[in-house]
């Protein structure tokens, strides 16, 4: 009931003082609060505790200036102008000739005066032009002339293109995303951030700057990391997100709680996160690492689902989305066969190269129409723990029928899997390049065709199965799935 | 977000006020079923964000009606159309639905049509109400001081509040007097916003209950109260109807301020068309923060153009006993907002026999 009692006080404000514009009453509302916590503004408390009777018997002062709202570019390309928007208000009441400064790491690169009647309100645009690449601090400072009275407001600003920055340009994942515009790429920090990020815009990258560092704590409960509704060409990667509880899915609710929620979404790439954490307590309900509904064309890949009630689901109709390289460990807790990964409705999806490792239950698949269990050459499906049947072969892959409870994945590997790992056996070494060598340059239907070789399954052994192979060389599964 | 979906009936038809101002008459198609709910059954509720120009409005319309899909209210500000709430059939063609709505450069965002929980209800228990009435106008430490404001002025006619929230209770004995109509109740589709919850008339009495009455409680200030009904019984609201209920209390009331104490954890781009909108017609807005007591941001009071007020126990302490306010670099103020008496409707008071007192001091005049 907090909120009444601002609305009391800027009610009496104005009755007091009818003539104060709208702006002028919310700094007003900030001048005579209460100031509590630290010194200044501060995150418990903003500017203070408002306080009524000093907001009346404190009259405007004659001259004043308060900076409303500032606009700044996310990002600042080199040699080209970039325009800063400060909305500035004469608190004052009187007639004030009002300078505005841009201020660049310190110096004054562009400045105004505008005259502004008391309690008017206006927009002042500078610019610069950043001739040297590099992050720069933006100030904006407005200043009376009639009085000693001055605003200023910060920020910085990178000339990286396309680029925002967060936290050191844009202080939230949200306020980023916000801010962007088609292209651009939000580049997330490592530090913990406290938010649910609704993703309301098309064609963005969303990248954190290491997935063990950049962690999106979800609230404790009723709560998601990143919600893509309707979105198309997002792509998310290298961010841990955790610690979902609670909820319920409500049957065809696009709203389930998960991690990240991708509902009437195409074309988006969910790529190298970590997932964990997802739990609640009541059985009943669901909470998930990763849930797509009513989507298609999605690019699910190489994120680490542990410790979840469902590790994944897609559900509602959800087709021909790719669900390859993830590792599904240690998900379950309701007790009611399911866990690892979940399908309900879901059809014409490609699920292979995942790693089901001690889950309650690696799958529940309540589908009725089919998805692929191999990848684009058919030769390779998932890695079961649970698997017991054997490689008579020795290609890597189990030759004799799956588990019952799976019933779906023919082409088991036996050993769990990595980038790179072309022999399947947990590891990526020599032998793998032995295997690379030999089939390079090879093609579908060359006598050196290998198409465990390739990688990127883009149909020829080549350059880009070789950067793969060589990024990952020295690994083996527990090192790239981060155990010690 | 997640309570338990409750069938909400809609009217056949639109809502009447919201289409006069409406640029693009149209009436919707009298075939609709006439219970819908929001994201359960068969259909879902979404709000597509359309682009202002002429005939969009059809345009969607032709579109949806290929997948089965209905108009079923707007969001309009007297000038223009700012979102259409469609309803749309849950399954496979759904998402098909929406990209062609993407693709036909209809829209400027989708965005599930949520049903909301409000922050703040306060507990009804009757120890609560043992605490020290009205504290948070008088109390000289971490009271707003009120009572001191007063040998000023009182409040007048001048300045309007509209009150976004669950209604007013307008035949209260405390409100009547500066309870003014031309508010709508989006709940239920009517002009009457009488309050089913309490929470709105809990607000409104600590905006403007009638003072020097010797009734009830002293509201700070003797201004004119609107309500904007967008919260139904339970406690919940749909994006559609808070963003409906900000316009309609700039456009329709004319209202000065606009009282949101409500707020969600999701940032709803319909929601902020409204906030935006309001703001440019040069009203002041003020929001809860949230009871949520974490990090994270509550909207609207997290949009930059709204005042998002934290609150405070009788201490000058973030939160109260047995709740905690959200915090974050995106507050502006803080106020009381623990243990607040205030003024309640009909039907709770039945049930809590203590509700009106006298004053517990002196107004200094």
């Amino acid at each position: 009931m907090a909120c009444p009692h601002v609305v009391g006080t800027a009610a009496l404000i104005w009755c007091r003082y009818p003539n104060m514009t709208r702006d002028q009453v919310r700094i007003h509302l900030r001048k005579t609060a209460q100031d509590l916590g630290t010194l200044g503004f501060d995150d418990h408390y903003g500017f203070g505790l408002v306080d009524a009777n000093a907001s009346i018997s404190h009259a405007p002062p004659s001259h004043d200036v308060a900076i409303i709202n500032w606009e700044r570019p996310s990002y600042a390309n080199l040699n080209a102008s970039t325009i800063t928007n400060t909305t500035v208000l004469n608190y004052g009441t009187a007639f004030d000739w009002v300078n505005a400064s841009l201020i660049v790491n310190g110096t004054i690169v562009n400045s105004t005066t505008i005259g502004l009647e008391g309690g008017q309100t206006s927009t002042v645009s500078l610019s610069w032009t950043p001739q040297t690449s590099g992050v720069y601090n933006l100030t904006s400072l407005v200043s009376s002339t009639y009085s000693s009275a001055t605003d200023c407001i910060s920020a910085n600003v990178t000339t990286e293109a396309s680029t925002i920055k967060v936290p050191l340009c844009r202080k939230s994942i949200q306020e980023g995303i916000d801010v962007a515009r088609s292209g651009d790429t939000i580049s997330v920090a490592n530090g913990t951030y406290h938010e649910i990020v609704n993703v309301w815009k098309d064609n963005l990258t969303i990248r954190g700057e290491d997935k063990r560092g950049t962690i999106i704590d979800c609230k404790d409960k009723d709560s998601w990391g990143f919600l893509l509704y309707g979105r198309h060409f997002v792509r998310i990667e290298g961010f841990t997100i955790k610690r979902t509880q609670g909820g319920r899915d409500g049957g065809s609710s696009i709203m389930g709680f998960a991690g990240v929620s991708l509902a009437y979404s195409w074309n988006c790439t969910i790529n190298d996160n970590i997932m964990s954490f997802h739990t609640i307590a009541w059985i009943t309900y669901y909470a998930y690492g990763l849930l797509l509904t009513f989507s298609f064309g999605n690019n699910i890949t190489k994120n680490k689902f542990e410790h979840n009630m469902i590790g994944m689901a897609i559900k509602n109709g959800s087709s021909d989305n790719r669900i390859a390289g993830n590792h599904f460990y240690w998900n379950g807790g309701r007790a009611l066969g399911d866990g690892g990964l979940m399908l309900v409705n879901a059809s014409n999806n490609m699920i292979y190269h995942n790693n089901f490792i001690y889950n309650e239950c690696h799958l529940r698949n309540d589908t009725v129409s089919s998805n692929y269990w191999h990848g684009r050459w058919n030769v390779t499906g998932s890695y079961w723990d649970n698997y017991t049947g054997s490689d008579t072969n020795g290609d890597g892959v189990g030759d004799t029928p799956p588990l019952p409870q799976q019933q779906v994945d023919y082409l088991p590997l036996m050993a769990p899997w990595l980038p790179g790992d072309i022999t399947h056996d947990g590891s990526v070494g020599p032998a793998d390049f032995a295997r690379l060598a030999a089939a390079y340059g090879s093609t579908p239907g060359s006598p050196t065709w290998d198409p465990h070789a390739d990688l990127d399954e883009n149909a020829i052994v080549g350059p880009g199965d070789f950067a793969i192979l060589s990024k990952y060389f020295g690994q083996d599964w527990t090192t790239y799935w981060g155990y010690p | 977000m997640i309570g338990k979906k409750k069938s909400k009936s809609l009217l056949v038809g639109y809502l009447l006020a919201t289409l006069m101002f409406t640029a693009i008459i149209r009436l919707p198609v009298n075939s609709m079923p006439l219970s819908l709910s929001i994201n359960t059954g068969d259909r879902m509720e979404f709000i597509v964000g359309v682009e202002n120009r002429l005939g969009v409005y059809g345009e969607i319309e032709n579109l949806i009606q290929k997948y089965d899909g209905q108009i079923i209210n707007t969001i309009s500000t007297a000038d223009k159309l700012l979102g259409v709430v469609v309803s749309l059939p849950s399954g496979p063609v759904l998402a098909s639905c929406i990209a062609e709505i993407k693709s036909a450069e209809l829209s400027r965002y989708v965005e599930p049509n949520e049903k909301i929980k409000m922050v703040q209800y306060e507990p009804n228990d009757p120890e609560w109400r043992n605490q020290t009435k009205q504290w948070s106008l008088w109390s000289e430490n971490y009271g707003i001081r009120a009572n001191w404001a007063w040998n000023t002025t009182l409040g007048t006619h001048a300045v309007r509040v509209a009150v976004v929230d669950s209604g007013i209770d307008y035949t209260h004995e405390d409100l009547s007097a500066n309870y003014i109509g031309g508010g709508y109740d989006f709940v239920n589709n009517d002009t009457d916003p009488m309050d089913d919850l309490d929470h709105g008339t809990h607000c409104a009495g600590i905006i403007a209950a009638q003072i020097n009455n010797g009734k009830g409680i002293a509201g700070i200030a003797q201004v004119e109260l609107v309500a904007e009904k967008c919260i139904d019984s339970n406690g919940f609201g749909t994006y559609s109807n808070v963003a409906s209920a900000i316009i309609h209390a700039v456009d329709s009331c004319n209202a000065t301020i606009v009282s949101m104490s409500l707020g969600f954890l999701f940032r709803s781009q319909a929601v902020y068309d409204a906030i935006k909108h309001a703001y440019d017609k040069g009203a002041l807005l003020v929001a809860a923060a949230g009871n949520d007591g974490w990090e994270g941001r509550s909207y609207p009071a997290a949009f930059k153009e709204v005042i998002g007020v934290s609150g405070t126990d009788v201490n000058g302490n973030l939160g109260g006993t047995d709740w905690h306010s959200s915090y974050g670099d995106w507050l502006e103020l803080a106020a009381p907002g623990d243990k607040i008496y205030s003024t309640i409707g009909k039907r709770t008071r039945a049930a809590n026999t203590i509700r009106l007192v006298g004053h517990p001091w002196r107004v200094r005049m």
